[in-house]
């Protein structure tokens, strides 16, 4: 009812005293005769929309000449009017150059700022996923399906309209300009059409590719085949991947995924090779959700288990199912981040907002003059509304087209964190951006603009005052109320960028407890068919390892199956220590990586006890072990000594166990709050196909990506290098999301910082300027610059530390909803809001100073004689 | 001022000041008993105040309501304002009547309601 009330505001003045109480009372009895809360809910919402279309209608309504014998032509009057209003906002605008460039220039940082984060909400989150019924897609994995039992689970899925398995893997393709590295994506029949993937040249997968024993072929995406073939395959095409050919019977468009599964330019059936990982994809019928089909899946699940399927995930504490919606399972985990992102844009044009509402409103004051001579003239309210209002939509469009041309730099927001975004490539500036600038604009006019138009155009109606005492004061508290307001919002930013800033340095050790700088990394992936005995891969990594050296005059490098802190770690139960089972109520494994000697020297990893590996641990001699400080506190105990000591790992089960010959000092592997157990081989001894490269680049030394492309390319030409970056980067992956959060946010705040430091500016300003008589009899009358200075001071500084106390309110409350990005710091942490606090005082204080200067020098005499 | 005016000057009225006419026909009444006689005799018609009042106060304006007493021991407070039909207002609710007609004896005739 408060509300409608106030919305009653917006009819004209006559109309509301004859019928305001009669239409409270109205609504107050509908209500009471309304049968339940949603009742209640659609008058409210109805009662609002009244008020507003009778508003509009009455403040268009031609003015009632109606006993003049004019004609009346409603809309081409209404049409004529605003070519005038529009012309004469021009001239208006153009007469007071640096006001409309300052009030352009803010709304442009304002909408530029929001429409950047909404082209990254609207391309990563609100546009529909590419695939059909994208919604109802739900992808299923567990432990307990596999090949064998694959075609069971499909028939068996609770719910599913549709259904199909896929699994992921990548290869080398053998393309006429080398060995590429590619993904390929095994399917199941079905798999295309649930997808959506149309088939542009060829055919598609036929049922015949799917039966046992058919040759295997595939469907190649275009944009793949274009770039290494140049024109399209010719019948018979094959394709070679790890040493398997592929007959090609179709291309499919370059926009052809599924998933995060951008690179797979590989689509081939799913039967007749070795699979190791296995999922469903399920499209749900039109109205049920993931979880409606959970209690089955379960079911589904507890059936196809069998019992030392059933132990192996007990122990390693999986979930038996695990079913997601596509669209959470991409997005789930960066929505909450961007909507926060969003908002705090939206706390930006509001500060712009009120920054040119207060440039406005004290223009409006030095306006009151004209307006009452054009209401004297005959124009009515509702004209010089309108006549204000169509000036704060020109100010407000030319700030949009200019926002939109800073918008245009949002592309560079991501640059901090690449590969964090999914779906990054769909953030561009459209038409949607546009639309949303203009409404943006349009918002931001209505607020800036508008309201205040209304205030002034009724007191324009009056009679124009002489110049009093008081003039300006009802203004200046505006004004004061809008730096209150700008602070406190500020502050809220700034809270929630620091929050996000030390979440960032706590996840970022200070010392991850090995060397990061100067070490470049290749990352290979060597096929079976190519290297199908572990000998082979050894080989390999033992060749590569001497052409660098070669070629870098001995450079230190090493091998390692896995690198620390890069967001990849093999977990690897432990089966028995010492030839004893572990302790059910236990851990269940280890971190584990293979290296090569001299890897924890490399690394600079300190060894504690005993000694790292050396180059008698080879293929042949007794396997050894290093364990870290924490593996060997977990496995054996507080302070007793690993060295000598046997545990066996689920890869060495047939091999027997690994004897420990070292510990080596904790390292950080993965991100989080404390080292994790983790346990090392001897490469040689254990092999992988799956390696990286670690070559030490000191500063100055000639050892860069093309020597190591070059030793790769002499030892098999025929092996791509996956990935090839620098240390640094690939460990900045673990804070990558903290990062992009802090660096974002922070950069949003920094832009609201400097709108809030420009509000309080002007407004001293203008009230200085407002004051100047004032300032100047005191002055004359004994009062001293400094103390002038120093009241001006003290006037920003209330109203910074209002705003202060109020935006500390509100921050408490909001900072709810970054809770779960936190970490290593509460929502409420003291110091930030400390820090917060301070940063705003100091911001205020500064941009006062400039005014308070000018206060303390102005000039009696002058002042009093312009007078 | 002496214009002289006629019935049909006014038309066409629009449907909710028709329906405002046409509920006074019966007597004096305020805001709300008039929205609840229109809902009664429409059911799905929703009137919201807003719009109610600026058609009522158009009414006025053109003289074709007039202000009222509300009836005998109703809104002892005198806190409603009770609005009745003018002659002028009788006029032109039974000249919109007729022109709703002819449209509708049109539209017989162009078989648009069938033969019932």
């Amino acid at each position: 009812m408060a509300l409608y009330r106030v919305l009653l505001r917006l009819l004209p003045a006559d109309f509301r005293a004859a019928y305001g109480e009669e239409m409270v009372r109205m609504l107050a009895a509908r209500l009471a005769a309304a049968s339940g809360p949603a009742a209640r809910a659609g008058i409210r919402v109805r009662a609002v929309a009244d008020v507003l279309h009778a508003a509009m209608a009455e403040r268009l309504r031609p003015a009632p000449l109606s006993s003049s014998g004019r004609k009346r032509r409603p809309l081409a009057g209404f049409l004529a009017d605003l070519r005038l209003d529009a012309r004469y906002a021009r001239r208006t605008l153009l007469r007071a150059p640096s006001f409309t460039l300052g009030a352009v220039l803010t709304l442009a940082v304002g909408i530029g700022t929001l429409t950047a984060l909404f082209t990254v909400v609207d391309g990563v989150l609100l546009r529909p996923l590419p695939w059909p019924h994208a919604e109802r897609l739900v992808m299923v994995n567990s432990p307990y399906l596999n090949p064998d039992n694959r075609a069971e689970w499909l028939e068996d899925l609770p719910l599913a309209e549709a259904a199909a398995a896929y699994t992921i893997e990548s290869g080398t393709a053998r393309t006429p300009k080398g060995a590429e590295s590619v993904q390929i994506l095994p399917v199941g029949e079905g798999f295309p059409d649930l997808v959506g993937a149309r088939v542009r040249v060829g055919r598609g997968l036929m049922p015949g590719d799917h039966a046992p024993g058919a040759p295997p072929v595939a469907l190649v995406r275009e944009d793949f085949w274009r770039l290494w073939w140049g024109e399209p395959p010719a019948p018979g095409a094959v394709l070679e991947i790890d040493g398997l050919s592929y007959d090609v019977v179709g291309l499919l468009p370059a926009d052809a995924g599924f998933f995060r599964y951008r690179d797979a330019v590989v689509w081939t059936p799913l039967e007749n090779r070795e699979i190791r990982g296995l999922s469903l994809l399920a499209r749900l019928p039109a109205g049920t959700t993931v979880e409606d089909a959970r209690p089955g899946l379960e079911a589904l699940a507890d059936r196809m288990a069998t019992p030392e399927r059933r132990a192996f995930v007990a122990r390693i504490d999986a979930s038996p199912v695990n079913a997601y919606g596509v669209a959470e399972a991409m997005l789930g985990s960066v929505r909450s981040t961007l909507w926060v992102l969003l908002g705090a844009g939206g706390v930006v044009l509001l500060l712009a907002v009120a920054n040119v509402g207060s440039l406005w409103v004290g223009r409006g004051l030095g306006r009151r003059d004209e307006l009452a001579v054009r209401a004297a003239l005959g124009a009515g309210g509702g004209r010089l509304v309108r006549q204000l209002t169509v000036e704060a939509v020109l100010v407000a469009g030319a700030g949009a087209a200019l926002g939109l041309a800073l918008a245009a730099l949002a592309p560079a927001l991501l640059a901090v964190a690449p590969d964090y975004l999914p779906r990054a490539e769909n953030i561009t500036l459209g038409w949607r951006a546009g639309l949303f600038a203009l409404g943006a604009a349009l918002a931001s006019a209505l607020l800036f603009g508008v309201l205040p138009a209304w205030a002034l155009a009724r007191r324009a109606a009056m009679p124009a005052r002489g110049r009093g005492a008081t003039e300006g004061r009802g203004a200046g508290r505006v004004q004061g109320a809008l730096v209150v307001a700008e602070v406190a919002a500020a502050l809220v930013l700034v809270v929630g960028a620091g929050l996000l800033a030390r979440t960032y340095d706590a996840l970022r050790p200070e010392d991850p407890g090995f060397r990061v700088e100067d070490r470049l990394v290749a990352s290979f992936n060597l096929s079976a068919s190519a290297y199908p005995e572990p000998a082979d891969r050894l080989r390999f990594t033992e060749r590569l390892l001497a052409e660098v050296r070669a070629r870098t005059g001995d450079a230190p490098a090493v091998v390692a199956t896995d690198l620390p802190l890069t967001g990849m770690s093999s977990y690897m139960t432990v089966p028995r220590v010492d030839g004893e089972p572990l302790p059910e109520d236990g851990p269940s494994g280890v971190h584990f990586r293979a290296v090569t000697p001299g890897y924890f020297a490399f690394m600079e990893m300190p060894m504690l006890l005993g000694r790292g590996f050396s180059p008698g641990d080879g293929d042949g001699a007794p396997l050894v072990a290093v364990v870290n400080e924490s593996a060997a506190r977990v496995l054996w105990g507080e302070g007793v000594n690993p060295v000598g000591r046997e545990l066996t790992l689920e890869v060495t089960e047939e091999r027997g166990p690994l004897r420990v010959v070292g510990m080596v000092r904790d390292a950080w592997i993965l991100r989080g709050p404390e080292p994790r157990a983790e346990v090392y081989a001897s490469f040689p001894q254990l092999p992988s196909g799956r390696f990286h490269l670690v070559v030490a680049t000191p500063p100055g030394a000639p050892v860069g990506p093309a020597i190591v492309r070059q030793a790769a390319r002499a030892v098999d030409p025929g092996v791509p290098i996956r990935e090839l970056a620098p240390l640094e980067q690939l460990v900045s992956w673990s804070v990558v999301v903290p990062r992009f959060q802090a660096s974002v946010l922070g950069a949003v705040t920094a832009v609201a910082l400097f709108l809030a430091a420009m509000g309080v500016f002007a407004v001293l300003s203008q009230m200085i300027g407002r004051r100047r008589r004032e300032l100047g009899i005191r002055l004359a009358l004994g009062a001293t610059g400094s103390g002038i200075m120093m009241a001006v001071l003290r006037r920003a500084g209330t109203l910074a530390l209002v705003g202060v106390a109020v935006g500390t309110g509100i921050a408490w409350g909001a900072t709810r909803v970054l809770e779960a990005h936190l970490y290593g710091v509460t929502p409420h942490d003291p110091a930030t809001f400390a820090g917060a606090a301070l940063i705003l005082v100091g911001t205020v204080l500064a941009a006062g100073f400039g005014p308070a200067r000018r206060a303390g020098r102005v000039e009696p005499m002058r002042t009093l004689r312009d007078d | 001022m002496s214009v002289t005016t006629h019935a049909g000057d006014f038309l066409p009225l629009h449907p909710l000041e028709f329906r405002i006419l046409l509920v006074l026909l019966e007597g004096s009444s305020h805001g709300y008993q008039i929205v609840r006689a229109i809902e009664a005799g429409e059911p799905g018609a929703a009137i919201y105040p807003a719009n109610l009042y600026r058609r009522i106060r158009d009414l006025l304006a053109r003289g074709l309501l007039r202000e009222a007493d509300a009836p005998r021991g109703e809104d002892p407070e005198g806190r409603r304002r009770y609005v009745a039909v003018t002659p002028m207002g009788r006029r032109v609710a039974r000249a919109e009547a007729e022109r709703l007609q002819a449209l509708v004896r049109d539209a017989r005739a162009a078989d648009l309601l069938g033969s019932a």
